[in-house]
């Protein structure tokens, strides 16, 4: 009786006390929100500076373009060749040729480049490993050269029809696809106009490495934007702190039974919501701009959620290290700048540098930074429709390297701001 | 106020009796700065006791040491040396159920300049887990008592000095404190507020053996309020009493302070204490501070002797007998507000 009495009371207190734990760090979080959204300044950096450059954005680059003076194809030729009073004709031969001896610019004085880079194999299975053949070889193109090739250039009543396989995330390949249909269109038509007929039809049909086509700069460029929005949040968790160390309402708490982790939590959870919302408002002015995306938009906005919590735990330790608001957000300023440059890798072709190897997932040196973990997944998402299984070790990854930067960021405030001071 | 009114402690002696609630034991605070030779001693070896349910008054000029001594009671500066004991226990800074129990209001206001002035007590009160109900119907009593209730949904930013200091002083008193620190409180309030917190201090002591430790530079206020009263300078506790025992040994009578135009040395003081009678006559700084009973009928006679001295008096200084006499008396300097 008295015992059963006495587990309930531990049990009312011990739900009571949680229930404290989740007041304390909901009162603080609740604190910073008014704070953060009473502050003009932090709209204006945290929403409308991303959205208006990716409404700028969405404008110029909207259309795919590439930088590339040469693109490498590769070549898969299953033309059997046809025969014809016993002379066999072997079209998809001269195709390659063809498409080896084009060269640019005719301009006298300067030495010819050759348009197309040919590699040629037998065997090509489009497996899961096309897009790492393709990361390899630097490929922009694959060209596949049908078994009857020859024939159907002799039938004249039928298309000509090849098919190609690219990655339309690159830019390169829709150069490359725009080359390549105007020499396979004039190869046609000269061909059948020596065997005597008119120039006929042509048919290109389009692979894709699991990809959906049509994919621009734009598409590429909206996680950095999204992600800009969020590494903006590094500005305002440092600040607000050392404000709060600046203005001693630090001390004000210091001395009350808070704990380290109610505070920061507060401001995490304060930085969660705010997040959340640049999230929302963000992807949604990128579908308004035309961004081309198959895959799931909650998990590209979890991911970069999950991100963004690591952006509070740099301003934590920005803010450690800080002893005025003016400087931590100097210091933000800065270190947002790599982060937000990082994400615009992809789109400039910058390739990951391997740091180690687990079962075959590369972890790149940059991974270290979440912004450029956060990046790759959401294009793998958004513009592969890749799903969370796919990207499981990236998603894991981010959560450690999340992990680690908050616990870092916990033991330095403890450490450096929350201790008695010296002087 | 229970605290006994016996006279006890002197300075330098550490005293272990069963009712202190604080105990301070040699201890000490050197700031070291690069652009100065010599460390200063802001607290320097104190070692005294305060008892539960006193009202501890700390009356010191400018840079005695005041706010540094707070700051290390309250755990938000670390000592150089020495010991600090709550109830006998060494001060843990970590430990939330001392930290209930002090409540400190900092010299300088703090306070987050976004919230209202209700939310600022608000969070500060949920902090120290007090219950949503109870904590809204301290709030409004505080603000009341405060006169602040008409501004409580003012962003505090927008506050005038006076209130954000109201709104400073409601802070640290939220969680009903039973040991209450409070650093130069009294600067800036108007005389209404300041009656308030004197009244609301009084009560706020007599009840459940509270302990308010208070600097100020209003000697009166210290005087009538404080159960003892420590009189620092440079870091030293000069004087540790009752005000009735201090004003007895140490400011018997009013104090006369003579500004001289030039230079003068001790045969200047041997002349007056000669030539007036009942007067204790001492060189102090570029003073000459003069104790005795009803000095203003003795002005005219000292100013002649001074005078004939070759000298000339620039200013004279009259305190009539106080806590403010032997602050004089000890430190040979005012107390600058
Ligand atoms: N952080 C610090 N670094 C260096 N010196 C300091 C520091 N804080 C205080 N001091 C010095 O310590 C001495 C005591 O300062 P303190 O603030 O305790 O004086 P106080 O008695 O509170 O004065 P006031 O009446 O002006 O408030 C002063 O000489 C001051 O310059
Ligand atoms: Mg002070």
């Amino acid at each position: 009786m008295d015992e059963k009495k006495n587990t309930q009371n531990k049990f009312f207190s011990i739900t009571q006390n949680i229930g404290y734990e989740f007041r304390t760090t909901l009162k603080l979080s609740l604190k910073y929100l008014k704070e953060i959204f009473r502050s003009k300044l932090f709209l204006i950096i945290a929403v409308a500076l991303p959205a208006v450059l990716m409404i700028f954005m969405g404008v110029i680059f909207g259309g795919p373009i590439s930088a590339v003076q040469s693109f490498n194809i590769l070549v898969i030729n299953e033309d059997i060749g046809y025969t014809n009073d016993t002379i066999t004709y072997t079209f998809g031969d001269s195709l390659i040729s063809t498409l080896e001896t084009i060269t640019y610019p005719i301009e006298e004085g300067e030495d010819p480049i050759n348009i197309f880079y040919v590699y040629e194999t037998d065997e090509y299975n489009q497996s899961t490993e096309d897009y790492l053949i393709y990361e390899e070889h630097g490929l922009h193109l694959t060209l596949i050269i049908p078994e009857n090739f020859s024939e159907v250039i002799f039938n004249f009543d039928i298309d000509v029809k090849v098919t190609v396989v690219g990655d339309p995330v690159t830019g390169d390949y829709q150069s490359s696809l725009t080359a390549f249909s105007s020499i396979y269109d004039e190869f046609v038509g000269v061909v059948r106009l020596s065997l005597g007929d008119d120039a006929g039809h042509t048919v290109i049909t389009e692979n894709y490495l699991d990809i959906v086509g049509n994919t621009t700069i734009f598409d590429l460029m909206v996680p950095g934007f999204v992600i800009i929005g969020i590494v903006m949040n590094i500005v305002f968790v440092s600040s607000i702190l050392t404000e709060e160390y600046e203005q001693k309402t630090l001390e004000k708490l210091q001395l009350t039974p808070m704990r380290t982790i109610h505070l920061i939590g507060g401001l995490a959870l304060a930085q969660l919501l705010v997040a959340l919302v640049q999230i929302i408002v963000l992807f949604a002015i990128s579908l308004a701009f035309g961004y081309n995306a198959i895959g799931s938009y909650i998990l590209a906005g979890i991911i970069i959620w999950i991100m963004s919590l690591s952006m509070s735990a740099i301003g934590m330790i920005i803010a450690s290290v800080s002893k005025k608001a003016t400087i931590a957000s100097s210091i933000s300023s800065v270190v947002a700048i790599p982060l937000y440059m990082i994400t615009f890798f992809p789109v400039w072709g910058i390739e990951a540098i391997p740091m180690f190897q687990i079962n075959g997932n590369v972890f790149g040196v940059f991974d270290i930074l979440p912004t450029n973990l956060a990046t790759n997944m959401v294009n793998q998402v958004m513009i592969y429709g890749q799903t969370l299984s796919d990207i499981g070790f990236e998603f894991v990854s981010l959560i450690i390297v999340t992990l680690i930067y908050l616990t870092i960021g916990v033991v330095l405030i403890s450490l450096l701001k929350l201790r008695p001071k010296k002087e | 106020m229970t605290a006994s009114k016996e006279i006890e402690t002197q300075e330098g002696e550490a005293v272990r009796d069963i009712g202190s609630s604080i105990e301070v034991v040699d201890l000490k605070k050197h700031f070291t700065s690069k652009n100065l030779d010599e460390a200063v001693k802001a607290v320097d070896g104190l070692s005294f006791s305060i008892r539960k349910g006193e009202i501890f008054g700390l009356l010191g000029p400018n840079g005695a040491g005041k706010t540094t001594l707070i700051r290390m009671l309250v755990g938000l500066l670390k000592p150089s040396s020495g010991q600090i004991l709550f109830n006998g226990e060494e001060l843990n800074v970590n430990s939330s159920k001392l930290k209930s129990v002090i409540g400190y209001v900092p010299q300088e206001t703090a306070f987050w300049k976004e919230l209202t002035v209700y939310e600022n007590l608000s969070t500060i009160g949920t902090m120290y887990k007090i219950p949503n109900k109870e904590l809204k119907e301290r709030i409004d009593h505080l603000l009341e008592g405060l006169y602040l209730t008409e501004h409580k949904k003012k962003l505090a930013s927008k506050l005038s000095g006076g209130m954000q200091r109201r709104l400073n002083l409601a802070m640290g008193m939220v969680h009903h404190p039973q040991i209450l620190l409070l650093d130069e409180v009294f600067v800036g309030l108007d005389p209404q507020t300041r009656n308030y917190l004197y009244d609301y201090l009084r009560d706020f002591a007599s009840k459940d053996d509270k302990t308010i430790i208070i600097t100020s530079h209003l000697m009166e206020i210290v005087d009538s309020l404080s159960d003892r009263v420590g009189i620092l300078d440079l870091g030293k506790m000069l004087a540790l009493d009752t005000p009735e025992n201090l004003k007895n040994t140490h400011g018997k009578g009013d104090i006369l302070l003579l500004e001289i135009d030039k230079e003068f040395d001790e045969s200047l003081v041997s002349k007056i204490d000669k030539s007036v009678t009942d007067v204790s006559v001492e060189k102090k700084e570029q003073n000459i501070s003069i104790k005795t009973l009803n000095a203003i009928a003795k002005i005219p006679e000292i100013l002649n002797v001074v005078e004939a001295e070759g000298y000339n008096v620039e200013d004279v200084k009259l305190t009539k007998q106080s806590l403010e006499t032997v602050f004089i008396s000890l430190t040979g300097k005012e107390l600058r507000v």
